[in-house]
C-alpha cells in the first residue's frame, strides 16, 4: 500500500498523541494509587476487527484490547447488540484482561452508522469483590473466590451511562468511591478517543485514517521482521522457577524454547508445570501481552506498538499449564516469570550481534511481585483498604556495558511509587524508613540496580488485617546473565513488640532480623489475613536487578563507591565481588583486593575437573569469529566450528554442542549469590567457568539433577 | 497611560523597586523634559534582548549574544546598545529608567550545569535515600522516543552527594502532630559534620513539615547558631506541599542555587547602580510575576523559568490591549518549540501535585514550586529531519546555533527545518537577517537530497514534508495542551513569536482553526519576551496547607484567609505596594475524596458563608467536568481541600503602545520584490514585502512573505494579514 509520507507521519503522530491524551484524562479522574503512580493503566485505538492500533505511553500496550473486542464479537453481536455509542466493561482474564481487577471498557467507533474501530481503556481497580481485598487475592484456590468475573456488558448503552449495572458493579466491591472513579476516568478516557478519532475521519476522511493505520501495522511488522533477519538463527532455552502458589513453597518450572528462524521468532513453553492451585497462573492473554512488550523492547522500542509486533511471532503453550490454565483456576496474581525467562532468551539472541548488544540486558521488570494489602478503619474511623505496591521500586538489570538503574523500576520509565506521605495521608501507617537496599542488586562485572527496603506501622488504628501477596521469595526471578548474579529475593517480616520511637532509633543497621531476633518473623509468600497492631512493624524489601557477567571482573574502584555510596557492604564487596578496601574506606587495598580474587579463581579452578570434548581435540584454538556468545564465549569458524573463551582461547566444544557441559561446573546453595541470600530446599545454584582462565561465564538457578540449561545453539551455516 | 499615581514609599533595603511620579509618565508632559523609561531585559539561552518603552509607547530594543560564563556582562552591552539605538548613553538611559525588570535562564543553567553551591542536606531519620530513590520515575524529563529504549534509560546524577545527606531523629504525623520530638543533640552533630564537609549552603527538608515546621525552623536556628553566614532553606518554607520526595528536591534546588543566584543579583544591581539607575531591579517568577530582585535568592527555586515566562506575560498584555481573554502563545526558537496558554486573561501555571506526566519539571526533575505552564517540544528552526524507516521524522535533535543548518555554510550537513524553509522560498537567501548574513541554499538542497532520495520525493517535496510534518507536530502539541484542559482552540487566539514562529504560524495556526493568529509586529517577534517582562506586575502568594472535608466551615475559612491576605499585602507593601494597587485573589486546592491529584478553584473574596462555600464546591465540580469531561463528577466521594492559597498583584507602572494613525490598505510602498515561494502543490511568483515599512491599515493578501529583521511571516493563500494601529499584524483566513 502506497501513503503519503508526510501524511504518514502527520497522522501518526497524532494517533499516538491521542492515546496518551486519552490516558492522561483517565488518570486525572482515577483516586487509585495502582492508576496513579504505578500508572497500571492502558488506552488504545483499534480497528474494527480488534487488530492493535497503537496505545499511549503507559504501562501496558495495545494488545491487552484485542481478546476483549474479539469476546465481544462473540457473546454480544446479536444479543444485546454492539451499536453507536455502547461500552463495553469486561474483567474476564479468559476473555482479554491480564487478571480481575483489569476492568477493560471498550467502546465501538462508528461512522456513518458502520463500526470502523474500537477505542479502549483500562485500568487496574482497587478491589474485585474477593474473598479478601485489594484484587489480589492470596488465599484464593479457584477463581470464584477472586470475586467479579465479568464478561462483555453493556455499561453505557447509547451514550447514557446505565446506572443500574455501576451500581451493580460497586455493590459488589469494597473500594466503592474509588472504584467509581476508576470507571469515570475510563469513560473519560473512551470519551475523548472516540470525540478525536471522529474529528479525524471527517478531516482526513475515514480510509485515509484507516489505510494509514494498516500501513502502520505493516510497517511495524516489517522492521520487526528486517531486524530478525539480521540475527542469527538458533535455538535459545532458559528455565526459571516459581516458588510458591501462594499457599505453599514448592517449586513450579517455566521452561522456554525460542526459536528464531529467518524473520520468526517461535515461542515455546512446552516443559512448563501443570497449572497450580494457587492465584498465581497466567491466562493466554496475559502471557501473550507480555511477550509482546519483551519484543518490542528488545528490538523496535521506538515503533509504534501495535499488532504488527505480535505477526512474526508463533506461540506454543499448552493448555492447563502455568502460562494457559483453563478455568476455574485463580489467577488474580498471575505470576510473570516465564516472562524473565523469554528476556533471557532474548538477551541471549541479541548478544550474538554488535549492533543489538546495547539492549543485552539482565533480567528486571518482574513487576506486582509482592503485594501488601490492609483495610479496616483508618486515621478518621473511615473504612478503606488499600494496596502497598512499592515493590516496583525494584532494581533495573545491568547492562552489557553499564550497572542497572537503583530503583529502577521496571520497563514503563514513567512509573513511580508514592511518596510515603501519600501513603500515610489517608491510611493508618506511619513509614520508619524507606531506603536502599544495600548487597539487593546482582553482583556482577555490571551490578544490577539495588531495590528499597522499608518499614511501616500501623497508626492512627488499633487494628487493621494484613493480607500478602508475594512470591520470589525464595528463588529471584531477576536472574544474572553471562555469569552475573541474581538480585535479591522479596522479603517481608513482621516486628512484634517494638515502639515507634525505638524503631526510628534502632534501625540504622544492616540486617533486620539480627537487630530485633526474637521479635521479628519473616512471612510466608501468601499472607491470607492478619490482624496488626500497634507494636507491630511490617519491614518489606523487594527484588533487586540481576547482575552482568563475572563480579570478579568488576572494576574495585566501582566497587568502592559501591561502599561508600551504601549500595554494597564491605562483606559482600568480599564474599562477592573480591575486593577489600582499606579500614578508612578511602580506597581499595589493591594487594589484598589482587590476592584475594587470584585466591577465588584458584577455588574455582580447584571445584571439579572439566570434561573435554572429543569432538575438538587437538584443534587449534585459532580461527576467525564468527558469532559472539555473550560475555565471555564466542564461535569460531575452523574445519570444525568451535565454542571458545573470548578471553584465553580456551577450547570447549563444537559448535553443535553445549559449552557448559565442558567447564567447571560448581554446585552450590543460594547463599553463594550474596549476603541477602539464603540456601533453600527447592533448588540450587551452579557456576560455571572456565577450566583455563577460570572466567565465570555463566550462572544457573536450577531443580538439583537436570542438566545444564542449552542456552544458546546457533545454526552455523 | 493612566496618570496620577501615588508616589512609592522606599522599602526597607534603601532603594525605592520603581518610581511612579504623577507627572513622570504622562503624555501631557513638556516633551523637551528628558523622557522616562521602562526598561524589560530577558536573558535567554542565546541571547539578551534589552527593551525599552517610553511614556508615548514607543518601543525600542536591542539583541546581544548571552554572555553565560557571567549574565551581566550581556545585559549591561544590551543595554548599551538600546541607549545608543535611543541616541544617548547608558548613564543616560538608566538614569531615566523607572522601572528595569529581567528574567533570567541563570538559575536553571545553574542547576543544569551543576553550578550552584555544594549544598547538603538535612531530613528525617529514615529518608535518607529519598531523593536517589526518586519515587523511581526513571523517565522524567525524556522525549517519549528516549524514554522507551530500557536498557539507556537512567536516573540524573542527584544533586547532592549521598555524604552530604544527613538523617536527624524526628517525626511528624499526617496531621501536624509531634510523633517523635527533634533530638537536639543529632542535629547539632548533622549540622557540624555537613559544616566539615564544607558545604556553601544546607537545604532541611522533613516529612510532614508543610503541616508543622517546627522542627525544620529548630533546625535551621542550630545552623544558624554554628555557621550564621549560611545559605540555609527549609522545605517548609520553600514548597509547603504533600510529597516528600518533590519538597527535599525543590529545596535543595532552592539552596543549590541560591548562593548563585544572590551573588548575581548583587552584581547586576551594583553595575546597574553605579551607572546610574536610582531603584531596585527586579526579577521575573517562575509564575510570570515579579518580585525585588535582591529578595529572589532565598526563594530561588521560585525563579528556576524566569526566561521562559516572559513570553507568556507578554501575550496577556497584547491581548489585554486587545481585549483578547484567551491566548495560546506559540515560541518558536532555533532548537524548541514552547507553548503558553492564557484563559479568561490569567496565565495558565503548573503545579505540583498533578499527574506524573503533567506537573512541572525542570531538566530531569519534577519541582513542588508552580511554575508558568510551558511545554516545549525540540521542533525549532534547527531541528534535524531524518528518516525513520521509510517514515520522516523531525527533531527533536537540532544542529543548534553551531553547526547550524547546512545553510549556514558552518560545517552542518542534516537537513533542519530552517533548510526547507529556504528551498521553498520562505526564507530569502538574499535578505537574510536583513542581508547582514549569507546562506548557501546550494547546501539545504544538497542536505535534503539524504531525505528525499529514500523516499522517492524530489527535493523540493521532501522540503516541503520537513515543513508539514513540523507544522504538524506544532499544532498537535498545542491542540493537546488545550483539549488536555478541557478547552478548545478555536475559541483562542495564537499570538507567535521567537525567530521562526512566524514563518510556520500561518500553517499550524490554521491547522489548529485558532480565531486569529497576531504577530508582534515591527520585528519585535524576537524581543517579545523581554516585553513581557517590562511589562509584568509585581507578584507575592502564600498558601496554607489543610486537611478540610465537606461540609467545610465557613468561620475557619475566613480566619485563613485573612491571615494569608495580611501575610500577603505585608509582603507588597514592603516592597513598596499601596494597598490601592493590589488585587487579592483567594484559591483552593480541591479533589474529590482519596483522589490524588487536586484542582486549583478560585474562591470569592470577602466574608464567607454557607452559600458562598456552596458555590465554591459547584465551580471545582464544573472545573472538573471541564477539564474531565461530562458525567466524570462524583461528589458521593465527598470533597476535600488540601490548601488555601492567597496570590497578590501589585500593579506597578507598564507602558500603553503607542496607537499609529491608521493609514489605507495599500501595501504596495513596501513592496521590495517578486520571488518564487512555495505554497500547496507549486512554486508561486510571490510579493515580498519590507516590513519594517508597513504602516498601520495596510493589508497584504496572501500568498505573501513579509520580511521583517530577525524574522519572516508567511502569509498563505487564502489568508490576509492586516497591520493594525500598534503595527502588529493579524493574520485570517479570507
Amino acid at each position: 500500500m502506497s501513503v503519503d509520507p508526510i501524511l504518514l507521519e502527520v497522522l501518526t503522530h497524532r494517533l499516538d498523541q491521542l492515546a496518551t491524551e486519552a490516558g492522561d484524562a483517565q488518570l486525572h479522574v482515577s483516586a487509585s494509587p495502582i492508576a496513579v503512580e504505578a500508572l497500571d493503566i492502558a488506552t488504545g485505538i483499534l480497528l474494527a476487527d480488534g487488530a492493535g492500533v497503537t496505545s499511549g505511553q503507559y504501562g501496558q500496550s495495545v494488545h491487552i484490547f484485542t481478546g476483549g473486542v474479539e469476546s465481544i464479537f462473540k457473546l454480544c453481536s446479536d444479543n444485546p447488540g454492539i451499536e453507536e455509542d455502547d461500552m463495553f466493561i469486561l474483567n474476564d482474564p479468559w476473555l482479554g484482561p491480564r487478571h480481575q481487577p483489569d476492568f477493560m471498557l471498550l467502546a465501538p467507533v462508528h461512522h456513518e452508522g458502520k463500526l470502523v474501530a474500537w477505542a479502549g481503556s483500562l485500568a487496574h481497580h482497587l478491589d474485585t469483590g474477593a474473598m479478601t481485598p485489594g484484587g489480589y487475592v492470596p488465599g484464593a484456590r479457584d477463581a470464584y473466590q477472586e470475586g467479579l468475573r465479568i464478561p462483555p456488558v453493556k455499561l453505557v448503552e447509547g451514550g447514557r451511562l446505565r446506572n443500574d449495572i455501576l451500581n451493580m458493579l460497586l455493590n459488589m466491591v469494597r473500594a466503592r468511591e474509588k472504584c467509581a472513579l476508576d470507571y469515570k476516568g475510563q469513560i473519560a478516557g473512551c470519551n475523548v478517543l472516540k470525540a478525536r478519532l471522529k474529528e479525524l475521519f471527517s478531516k482526513y476522511g475515514l480510509e485515509t485514517v484507516l489505510s494509514i493505520m494498516r500501513v502502520n501495522i505493516e510497517r511495524t511488522e516489517q522492521l520487526l521482521r528486517d531486524r530478525l533477519r539480521e540475527l542469527p538463527n538458533g535455538v535459545f532455552k532458559e528455565i526459571m522457577y516459581l516458588d510458591t502458589d501462594c499457599h505453599d513453597t514448592r517449586l513450579y518450572r517455566y521452561a522456554v524454547t525460542m526459536t528464531k528462524h529467518d524473520d520468526e521468532l517461535t515461542i515455546d513453553f512446552t516443559g512448563t508445570g501443570e497449572q497450580a492451585p494457587g492465584p498465581v497462573n497466567a491466562t493466554l492473554s496475559n502471557t501473550i501481552l507480555y511477550l509482546s512488550r519483551m519484543i518490542r523492547t528488545a528490538f523496535c522500542p521506538e515503533l509504534q506498538q501495535n499488532q504488527g509486533i505480535l505477526n512474526p511471532i508463533k506461540i506454543i503453550a499448552p493448555e492447563g499449564t502455568l502460562v494457559n490454565p483453563k478455568p476455574p483456576a485463580a489467577i488474580s496474581m498471575a505470576a510473570q516469570v516465564h516472562r524473565c525467562a523469554i528476556a533471557s532468551c532474548l538477551s541471549k539472541l541479541l548478544s550474538c550481534d554488535e549492533r543489538y548488544r546495547r539492549r543485552v540486558m539482565s533480567i528486571w521488570h518482574d513487576i506486582a511481585t509482592s503485594k501488601v494489602m490492609f483495610s479496616g478503619k483508618n486515621q478518621f474511623g473511615e473504612n478503606f483498604s488499600y494496596t502497598v505496591m512499592d515493590n516496583m521500586a525494584a532494581g533495573s538489570g545491568a547492562t552489557a556495558f553499564r550497572d542497572g538503574v537503583d530503583s529502577g523500576g521496571t520497563y514503563t520509565p514513567l512509573l513511580s511509587i508514592p511518596n510515603v506521605e501519600f501513603h500515610e495521608k489517608d491510611n493508618p501507617m506511619l513509614f520508619i524508613f524507606r531506603r536502599e537496599a544495600a548487597d539487593s542488586g546482582g553482583g556482577g562485572l555490571y551490578r544490577g540496580g539495588v531495590t528499597i527496603e522499608e518499614m511501616w506501622v500501623p497508626y492512627g488504628a488499633s487494628e487493621v488485617n494484613l493480607f500478602i501477596a508475594s512470591r520470589g521469595n525464595e528463588i529471584p526471578t531477576h536472574i544474572g546473565i553471562f555469569g552475573g548474579l541474581p538480585g535479591s529475593c522479596n522479603l517481608n517480616i513482621l516486628v512484634s513488640g517494638v515502639t515507634i520511637a525505638e524503631a526510628v532509633v534502632g534501625h540504622n543497621r544492616t540486617r533486620l532480623m539480627d537487630e530485633y531476633k526474637d521479635k521479628a518473623r519473616a512471612l510466608p509468600s501468601g499472607v491470607p489475613g492478619l490482624k496488626l497492631r500497634p507494636g507491630d512493624a511490617l519491614y518489606s524489601r523487594y527484588m533487586g536487578g540481576g547482575g552482568y557477567a563475572d563480579p570478579l571482573d568488576r572494576e574495585p574502584e566501582s566497587v568502592l563507591h559501591d561502599i561508600v555510596q551504601g549500595k554494597v557492604t564491605v562483606e559482600a564487596a568480599s564474599q562477592v565481588y573480591g575486593v577489600v578496601p582499606v579500614p578508612s574506606l578511602e580506597e581499595v587495598d589493591k594487594p589484598a583486593t589482587d590476592a584475594l580474587r587470584w585466591r577465588k579463581r584458584q577455588e574455582r579452578l580447584s571445584v571439579a575437573k572439566a570434561k573435554t570434548s572429543s569432538s575438538v581435540k587437538g584443534t587449534q584454538s585459532q580461527g576467525e569469529l564468527m558469532f559472539r556468545l555473550g560475555e565471555y564465549l564466542e564461535v569460531a569458524k575452523g574445519d570444525a566450528n568451535r565454542i571458545r573463551c573470548r578471553r584465553c582461547k580456551h577450547v570447549f566444544c563444537h559448535a553443535e554442542e553445549n559449552p557448559k557441559e565442558f567447564a567447571i561446573i560448581a554446585e552450590k546453595g543460594l547463599s553463594a549469590c550474596g549476603p541477602l541470600f539464603e540456601d533453600t530446599s527447592l533448588c540450587i545454584f551452579r557456576e560455571f567457568y572456565c577450566p583455563s582462565c577460570a572466567t565465570m561465564f555463566a550462572t544457573e538457578i536450577i531443580e538439583s539433577g537436570l542438566p545444564p540449561i542449552d542456552d544458546v545453539r546457533i545454526e552455523v551455516r | 497611560m493612566e496618570a496620577g499615581f501615588a508616589s512609592l514609599i522606599a522599602p526597607a533595603r534603601g532603594r525605592p523597586l520603581f518610581v511612579e511620579k504623577a507627572t513622570a509618565l504622562t503624555q501631557t508632559q513638556n516633551v523637551s523634559k528628558p523622557r522616562k523609561f521602562i526598561v524589560g531585559v530577558d536573558i535567554g539561552g542565546t541571547f539578551t534582548d534589552a527593551l525599552a518603552v517610553n511614556e508615548e509607547g514607543d518601543i525600542f530594543y536591542s539583541k546581544v549574544p548571552t554572555t553565560p560564563s557571567n549574565r551581566r556582562i550581556g545585559v549591561m552591552s544590551s543595554l548599551e546598545r538600546l541607549a545608543s539605538s535611543l541616541g544617548t548613553n547608558v548613564e543616560e538611559l538608566l538614569r531615566n529608567t523607572i522601572k528595569f525588570a529581567h528574567g533570567t535562564t541563570a538559575t536553571v543553567n545553574a542547576m543544569v550545569q551543576r553550578l550552584g553551591a555544594r549544598t547538603g542536606l538535612i531530613t528525617t531519620r529514615g529518608f535518607r535515600d529519598t531523593l536517589n530513590i526518586m519515587k523511581v520515575s526513571r523517565g522524567v524529563g525524556l522525549p517519549d522516543i528516549e524514554a522507551t529504549e530500557a536498557s539507556e534509560v537512567r536516573k540524573p546524577d542527584p544533586l547532592v552527594p549521598y555524604d552530604l545527606i544527613e538523617e536527624v531523629t524526628e517525626r511528624i504525623d499526617y496531621s501536624g502532630n509531634i510523633v517523635i520530638p527533634l533530638d537536639e543533640a543529632d542535629a547539632v552533630e548533622a549540622v557540624r559534620r555537613l559544616l566539615d564537609k564544607k558545604v556553601g549552603a544546607i537545604a532541611v527538608s522533613l516529612l510532614w513539615s508543610f503541616m508543622n515546621p517546627v522542627h525544620e525552623k529548630r533546625i535551621r536556628e542550630i545552623v544558624q547558631g554554628v555557621e550564621p553566614s549560611i545559605f540555609v532553606s527549609l522545605g517548609s518554607d520553600v514548597a509547603p506541599v504533600i510529597g516528600e520526595y518533590e519538597r527535599a528536591f525543590t529545596t535543595v534546588c532552592n539552596s543549590f542555587v541560591g548562593p548563585f543566584l544572590s551573588s548575581y543579583v548583587n552584581d547586576l544591581q551594583q553595575h546597574l547602580t553605579s551607572n546610574g539607575f536610582p531603584y531596585q531591579c527586579l526579577l521575573m517568577q517562575s509564575t510570570g510575576g515579579l518580585m525585588p530582585a535582591q529578595e529572589a535568592p532565598q526563594v530561588a527555586a521560585t525563579t528556576i523559568v524566569s526566561g521562559l515566562a516572559g513570553g507568556v506575560v507578554g501575550s496577556k498584555y497584547l491581548g489585554e490591549t486587545y481585549g483578547y481573554r484567551n491566548i495560546i502563545t506559540a515560541d518558536m526558537g532555533g532548537t524548541s518549540f514552547e507553548v503558553g496558554l492564557v484563559v479568561d486573561g490569567t496565565p495558565q501555571v503548573a503545579k505540583y501535585p498533578l499527574a506524573p506526566r503533567l506537573g512541572p519539571y525542570i531538566n530531569r526533575w519534577r519541582m513542588a514550586v508552580p511554575t508558568i505552564d510551558i511545554t516545549a517540544i525540540g521542533s525549532g528552526g534547527g531541528s534535524i529531519a531524518w528518516l525513520d524507516a521509510g517514515r520522516l521524522r523531525v527533531g527533536p535533535i537540532s544542529a543548534g546555533a553551531e553547526p547550524g543548518p547546512a545553510c549556514y555554510g558552518r560545517g552542518g550537513e542534516e537537513p533542519t527545518v530552517t533548510d526547507a524553509d529556504l528551498v521553498l522560498g520562505y526564507l530569502g537567501a538574499d535578505n537574510f537577517l536583513g542581508g547582514t548574513m549569507k546562506v548557501f541554499p546550494e547546501n539545504s538542497v544538497k542536505a535534503l537530497g539524504k531525505i528525499a532520495s529514500p523516499l522517492g520525493l524530489d527535493v523540493i517535496d521532501a522540503a516541503r514534508g520537513v515543513y508539514d510534518v513540523v507544522n504538524n507536530q506544532m499544532a498537535d502539541l498545542m491542540r493537546k495542551l488545550t483539549v488536555q484542559r478541557g478547552l478548545d482552540p478555536r475559541d483562542f487566539i495564537l499570538i507567535t513569536f521567537g525567530g521562526a514562529g512566524p514563518m510556520h504560524v500561518g500553517s499550524f495556526g490554521a491547522e489548529l482553526r485558532v480565531k486569529e493568529m497576531l504577530i508582534p509586529g515591527k520585528g519585535l517577534a524576537t524581543a517579545h519576551s523581554a516585553l513581557g517582562v517590562a511589562v509584568s506586575d509585581l507578584q507575592a502568594s502564600s498558601i496554607l496547607p489543610v486537611h478540610m472535608k465537606m461540609p467545610f466551615d465557613a468561620e475557619s475559612m475566613n480566619s485563613r484567609y485573612a491571615s494569608l491576605e495580611a501575610e500577603v499585602l505585608d509582603r507588597l507593601r514592603q516592597w513598596g505596594v499601596d494597598r490601592e494597587k493590589i488585587t487579592l485573589l483567594r484559591s483552593a486546592d480541591m479533589r474529590y475524596g482519596r483522589q490524588v491529584y487536586t484542582i486549583e478553584v478560585p474562591v470569592p473574596s470577602g466574608p464567607l458563608n454557607g452559600g458562598l462555600v456552596t458555590q465554591v464546591y459547584n465551580s471545582f465540580e464544573q472545573s472538573y467536568e471541564t477539564l474531565y469531561g461530562k458525567g466524570t463528577s462524583f461528589r458521593e466521594a465527598g470533597i476535600e481541600a488540601t490548601a488555601l492559597k492567597v496570590t497578590g498583584v501589585g500593579w506597578v507602572p507598564k507602558p500603553a503602545l503607542r496607537e499609529h494613525p491608521k493609514a489605507d490598505s495599500d501595501s504596495r510602498h513596501a513592496l521590495r520584490v517578486h520571488r518564487q515561494v512555495f505554497f500547496k502543490d507549486d512554486f508561486v511568483e510571490t510579493p515580498i514585502y519590507t516590513g519594517e515599512r508597513l504602516a498601520a491599515g495596510n493589508t497584504v493578501q496572501g500568498p505573501a512573505v513579509i520580511e521583517y529583521y530577525g524574522t519572516t511571516l508567511v502569509v498563505h493563500p487564502g489568508q490576509s494579514a492586516l497591520v493594525d494601529k500598534y503595527l502588529n499584524v493579524g493574520v485570517r483566513r479570507e
